[in-house]
């Protein structure tokens, strides 16, 4: 199409957008829209099914981050700015800027790893320095959890990975270990078959793996025993809370009476006589 | 059942009763006894019958439907048979062993399933190690190797399962899983409920094959008339992983 051909105010316009400053203005400004755009399409739409969502987090910043730098490099370069000059200060300010972030890239470092690792998913009860909640986010710099009163906690990422971490629902099948102390002079095979028929009658309860009947300790005030039941990880508080009730009701039942502490106690002689005795 | 009307059915432990009000369905539990119980029995009630203590009501909106069915379903998650005694398949042999599979009944109106009901309540087990596997039910089994052995029980399918053993040692077969969300089930001409049979060719390694076949005439089956479907339809031959659960060794 020739230009010649178009209306006069026309021809004047595309004129005077094609002069610098006014082109470099608008190249630079369509760069920069086209990036914004780009890189907050690549942040929300990404979607791969192979990966789960800490990973799919960190792909999409990645693939966001990389076209924004090259959209800076690009603006840079039609402003006419060189990139030599800018590398070589970057290089000078990388050293003190490392030594100011070395806790924030520690932080990124050790999120990546974990994300890797996958020690844990998004909606995993773990416990983590003392503290326990649910995972709500695993971000670059930290993880989130929802302790179970309801409080959030922000974890840095090189804390996670420094510290013993234990995920309670990795597993589908978890242990109720339960205590059930009973009197020195209890008969201790009846004790162990009402016990094991408690768990065979718990609903909770899985058949297998089989329930475990332990002599954990005999202790100076009695016999600690341990009944171990296995269940979904799912039921694990209510299996516990079941088996502890049906136990109280077990025993007040069979007559078998919790034991209490016993202190035994001797009676010295006074007086000048007592200083001779043994 | 119009709208009404109560009806109460006793198969094995379970005692079923269904009331049928005018805007909803009452559908009451209980299982109390002996849960070998070998008695069903059916009557028409009142409605509002006092209910026994320990009785579970579900209650279902509907103001319109009347027709009410009751069919044997297999259960809803696959059974875990254990054999009562240890029970060895030397290298290079076949056999087959009969096992009693629980049965759930389900309530269906206006041929629309409304509600599914264990006849006896099973124990759930875990089949798989303790890091991966699945939730199924645990049941005993004699293992009888002749139809006679079986002891006749309304709330029981029966099945046949032929294992061969094809790899270079002992099969002790301390507990196997029937995938009862595959098999569907038949009533025979022997009157009993049937379920497809199960072969089992278990070679060296840990898959063994599994294939579902219509039960044999010659175990009195001819002509047997499907009373329900299987719950979750698979291919009729498949490799399954054989944990040490499965056949165990």
């Amino acid at each position: 199409m020739d230009a010649s051909t178009f209306p006069s105010w026309l021809q004047n316009t595309i004129a005077l957008l094609s002069e610098p400053p006014l082109s470099t203005a608008l190249r630079v400004g369509g760069i920069s829209i086209s990036t914004i755009v780009l890189a907050s399409l690549a942040n929300r739409r990404l979607r791969m099914r192979l990966l789960d969502a800490q990973q799919l987090m960190l792909l999409r910043r990645g693939v966001s981050s990389l076209i924004f730098g090259l959209g800076v490099v690009w603006v840079l370069k039609e402003l006419g700015v060189g990139l030599g000059p800018l590398l070589g200060a970057a290089g000078v300010l990388s050293v003190a800027i490392g030594f100011a972030a070395q806790t924030s890239v520690s932080n990124i470092i050790s999120g990546v790893f974990l994300i890797g690792e996958r020690p844990f998913v998004v909606g995993d009860l773990i416990e983590v320095a003392g503290t326990r909640g649910f995972v709500v986010s695993v971000e670059l710099l930290s993880i989130k959890l929802r302790t179970l009163d309801n409080l959030m906690v922000r974890i840095p990422n090189e804390s996670m990975l420094k510290s013993n971490l234990f995920n309670y629902t990795h597993f589908p099948i978890r242990r109720v270990d339960v205590i059930v102390p009973i009197p020195h002079d209890a008969d201790l095979a009846r004790v162990e078959a009402l016990l094991l028929d408690l768990a065979a009658e718990a609903p909770l309860a899985l058949a297998e793996p089989e329930p475990l009947f332990i002599i954990s300790e005999i202790a100076p005030s009695a016999i600690n025993l341990q009944l171990s039941v296995w269940g979904l990880t799912a039921d694990w508080l209510n299996l516990k809370n079941d088996l502890l009730k049906r136990i109280q009701v077990l025993f007040a039942a069979e007559g078998i009476v919790m034991p209490v502490p016993r202190v035994a106690l001797s009676q010295l002689p006074v007086g000048p006589a007592a200083v001779d005795q043994p | 059942m119009t709208p009404g009307t109560a009806r109460r059915w006793q198969i094995g432990p379970l005692t079923l009763t269904v009331d049928r009000l005018a805007t909803e369905w009452r559908v009451v539990t209980h299982r109390a006894g002996d849960p070998l119980d070998t008695t069903v029995d059916d009557e028409t009630l009142e409605v509002g019958t006092p209910l026994p203590e320990g009785a579970e009501t579900v209650r279902i909106a509907d103001d319109r439907a009347e027709a009410l069915q009751l069919r044997p379903m297999l259960a809803d998650l696959a059974i875990v048979s254990r054999p009562e005694a240890p029970f060895l398949i030397p290298p290079g042999r076949e056999t087959t062993i009969f096992v009693g599979t629980p049965l759930w009944l389900q309530l269906i109106v206006d041929e629309r399933p409304m509600l599914d009901v264990p006849i006896a309540a099973p124990r759930r087990t875990w089949f798989g190690d303790r890091e991966s596997g699945q939730l199924a039910y645990s049941s005993r089994t004699f293992a009888a190797t002749r139809i006679d052995e079986l002891v006749p029980r309304p709330h029981r399918a029966r099945s046949a399962v032929t294992l061969a053993n094809k790899g270079a040692d002992d099969l002790p077969l301390k507990r196997l899983l029937i995938p009862t969300g595959q098999l569907s089930l038949s009533v025979g001409d022997d009157g009993h409920l049937w379920t497809e049979d199960l072969n089992l060719v278990r070679s060296d390694g840990e898959l063994a094959k599994l294939q579902l076949t219509p039960r044999a005439s010659e175990r009195s089956h001819e002509g047997a008339t499907r009373v329900s479907p299987a719950r979750f339809p698979e291919p009729r031959s498949a490799l399954v992983r054989v944990f040490a659960p499965l056949l165990d060794a």
